[in-house]
């Protein structure tokens, strides 16, 4: 995915869905505490949207208009980090920075973040085979499908021995040998 | 303080059976007559001590039953303890989180003296805990057995002294699973006889009661329900689906996922979850029914005290939590009943003392006979239950201790019959409620011209608290 789009120098304006998007998040952080019910539950659906399903929107139009894949996978990861960063502030308010940075760790980021490499991964391969006419999957897309593949095989695997919540209890238990008790 | 507990004195307890086995026919002739009889409040001093049957939920909220005024769960054997019982309108959790709760309940300390002070696996269980349990079956010869929920932290099971027969479960972190649970009976793994794990741990419960000959006995039933993930038998399930649900003042159904509480406990939208609770509630209460049966059919029911709590409640939306741990009203109070005829002064009644968590150990002590050890901290509720009159606590402690993940911080509070007042470590900032005027603690007081004037006052009731002492009445 870092492989260059062989365009030139990409636009300030490929940046705008990406920001439009971290606004919107930004507007819906603000948006769910202050507005009445049914506001609050149509944005953070748009919000949630936005986190889970903005790469695919942002990856091909980005690489679509000259950026690099390198560009691209930035404008896509930038709500999930900043959905994390927040959620890692919050931490902050009990725990040290170091402790954040474990909580950006843990199941639910691990989830999303490989979601994401799955879309930009596809999205990568699709646009390949629009300029070459040939499916590729050497390079950053062959190797992101198969990492995914394999934490996801991974995560069956814990789940069908030991039930899903053990990945959530796995993950907490591993934080005190880090980090000792409190 | 020493805590260690010596040695059973397996010697005095075996006599103590022997002269209970000597009065066998007796004790069914009596059962005989009070299964036909109704017993006058007071006369029971003069018999033997009473049967415990203490049955303790999970996440239960107080308000969570019919006989609260809930416009539609369905809880007619929990509203029956009470009816025929007492139910203490004031019960309160002194740390709302399961295990310190539980490790409460029976060692009646606070969690800072018992030391579990989360679910946190460095946070362990001590053997060395004197529980309400071992001093019943050393002191006052009961046969004791706990059934279902341990949930302690820490790898393995207790050594519990006191409990002849230990039923439990350590899947999933010690939670279980609703169904098709696999058990730990009395140290070996056996596969569930039921498929649904509350009528499991209630068919084991009424095992161990027919197997009770002539002496007294305690079981210590503890529940799964009405924990997440909220499932339910097949014929309850889906039972509220169309009941219309009114969500707390400014939460949505969302909330949780976006108020940093994604770890809360369940992966759908509120209004759904709670119809799912409440269904898992009335599962309870449906094998909470099929208990009483079980005594009733073995002429024990008048014999035996039934109380019925939960280790804390649980905040589906209120202040925008979804989660345990927090300092609010609907998670620090319990549903709270209890049930005993011939001891109860005036059955029916609602009593405003406040009952706590480490209530329970000294007051079964003391209707044993037992005497309550001094590392106890909790108050007996013997005369609240005798004379509606009683006086009843000022003040107690409410504490959490942090735990990785959840956002809850650590902190330390008092709770007065008017005031909850708590210092939060970290970035929260203290907060000061008048939960009776306010009891969805909306307005923090503490820089209001009321809260000037009683913060002091507060203030030293936490310190003293915090040194040990005691507000009792």
């Amino acid at each position: 995915m870092a492989e260059a789009a062989g365009g030139g120098k990409a636009p300030a304006r490929l940046w705008l869905p990406p920001l439009l998007l971290l606004l919107l998040a930004a507007s819906s952080w603000w948006l769910f505490n202050h507005s009445s019910r049914a506001v609050a539950e149509r944005v953070i659906a748009l919000y949630a949207a936005s986190l889970v399903l903005g790469p695919s929107l942002v990856y091909p139009w980005m690489r679509a208009r000259g950026a690099s894949g390198r560009g691209a996978l930035l404008g896509s990861l930038l709500v999930p980090v900043a959905w994390l960063i927040k959620e890692g502030y919050r931490i902050t308010a009990s725990f040290t920075v170091a402790e954040a940075f474990y909580y950006a760790l843990n199941p639910l980021a691990q989830g999303l973040f490989a979601g994401v490499a799955l879309q930009l991964a596809l999205w990568e391969i699709a646009l390949r085979r629009k300029r070459t006419g040939r499916w590729r999957l050497d390079g950053a897309p062959g190797m992101a499908l198969c990492s995914v593949a394999l934490y996801a095989g991974l995560l069956r695997w814990v789940a069908s021995t030991w039930g899903p919540a053990q990945i959530f209890y796995s993950y907490v238990a591993l934080h005190p040998r880090i980090f000792g008790a409190h | 303080m020493d805590q260690r507990a010596t040695s059973p004195a397996w010697s005095r307890r075996q006599l103590l059976r022997a002269a209970a086995g000597g009065l066998l026919s007796l004790a069914g002739a009596r059962r005989a007559h009070s299964a036909t009889s109704t017993p006058r409040a007071g006369s029971r001093r003069s018999r033997r001590p009473p049967n415990f049957v203490f049955i303790l939920s999970d996440n239960h909220r107080w308000d969570a039953m019919s006989s609260m005024g809930h416009p539609f769960v369905r809880t007619p054997n929990m509203d029956r303890i009470g009816r025929e019982g007492l139910h203490f309108r004031n019960a309160f959790a002194t740390t709302p989180l399961c295990s310190p709760a539980r490790a409460s309940f029976l060692t009646g300390q606070y969690a800072y003296r018992h030391r579990v002070l989360n679910n946190a696996e460095r946070s362990r269980w001590d053997d060395g805990n004197v529980t309400f349990l071992e001093l019943l079956s050393r002191e006052a010869g009961y046969t004791n057995a706990f059934v279902g929920k341990w949930h302690m932290p820490g790898s393995g099971l207790p050594r519990l002294r006191g409990v002849e027969h230990f039923v439990t479960f350590t899947i999933e972190d010690g939670q279980g699973r609703y169904f098709d649970c696999p058990l730990v009976v009395d140290g070996r793994e056996e596969p569930s006889r039921r498929s649904y794990l509350t009528e499991e741990l209630t068919d084991r419960a009424l095992a161990f009661l027919r197997q009770q000959g002539g002496g007294p006995f305690c079981l210590y039933l503890s529940h799964k329900a009405a924990h997440h993930p909220w499932r339910s038998p097949p014929d309850i399930e889906g039972l509220y689906a169309r009941e219309p649900v009114e969500l707390p003042e400014g939460a949505n159904d969302w909330t949780g996922f976006t108020n940093g509480e994604i770890w809360g406990g369940f992966s759908q939208p509120i209004e759904s979850a709670i119809r799912a609770y409440l269904e898992n509630v009335t599962a309870l209460d449906r094998e909470i029914g099929r208990l009483l049966d079980g005594l009733a059919e073995l002429g024990l029911l008048d014999e035996t005290l039934v109380l019925y709590a939960s280790d804390q409640g649980f905040l589906f939306g209120e202040k925008k939590h979804v989660e345990l741990r927090w300092p609010f009203e609907a998670v620090l109070r319990l549903p709270f009943l209890l049930r005993l005829p011939g001891l109860l002064a005036r059955p029916g009644r609602r009593p405003p003392q406040m009952a706590l968590n480490i209530d329970v150990a000294p007051t079964l002590l003391e209707l044993a006979g037992v005497e309550v050890p001094r590392q106890m901290q909790g108050m007996s509720l013997v005369p609240v239950l005798r004379d509606p009159e009683a006086p009843g606590r000022r003040a107690f402690l409410v504490e959490n201790a942090k735990e990785f993940p959840y956002t809850a911080p650590t902190y330390q509070g008092v709770r007065t019959t008017r005031y909850l007042y708590v210092e939060f470590e970290g970035r929260q900032e203290d907060t000061l409620h008048d939960v009776l005027a306010d009891p969805g603690q909306r307005r923090n007081l503490l820089h209001t011209a009321e809260g000037r004037r009683v913060l002091p006052e507060l203030q030293q009731l936490l310190a003293a608290l915090r040194r040990g002492e005691r507000f009792d009445g």
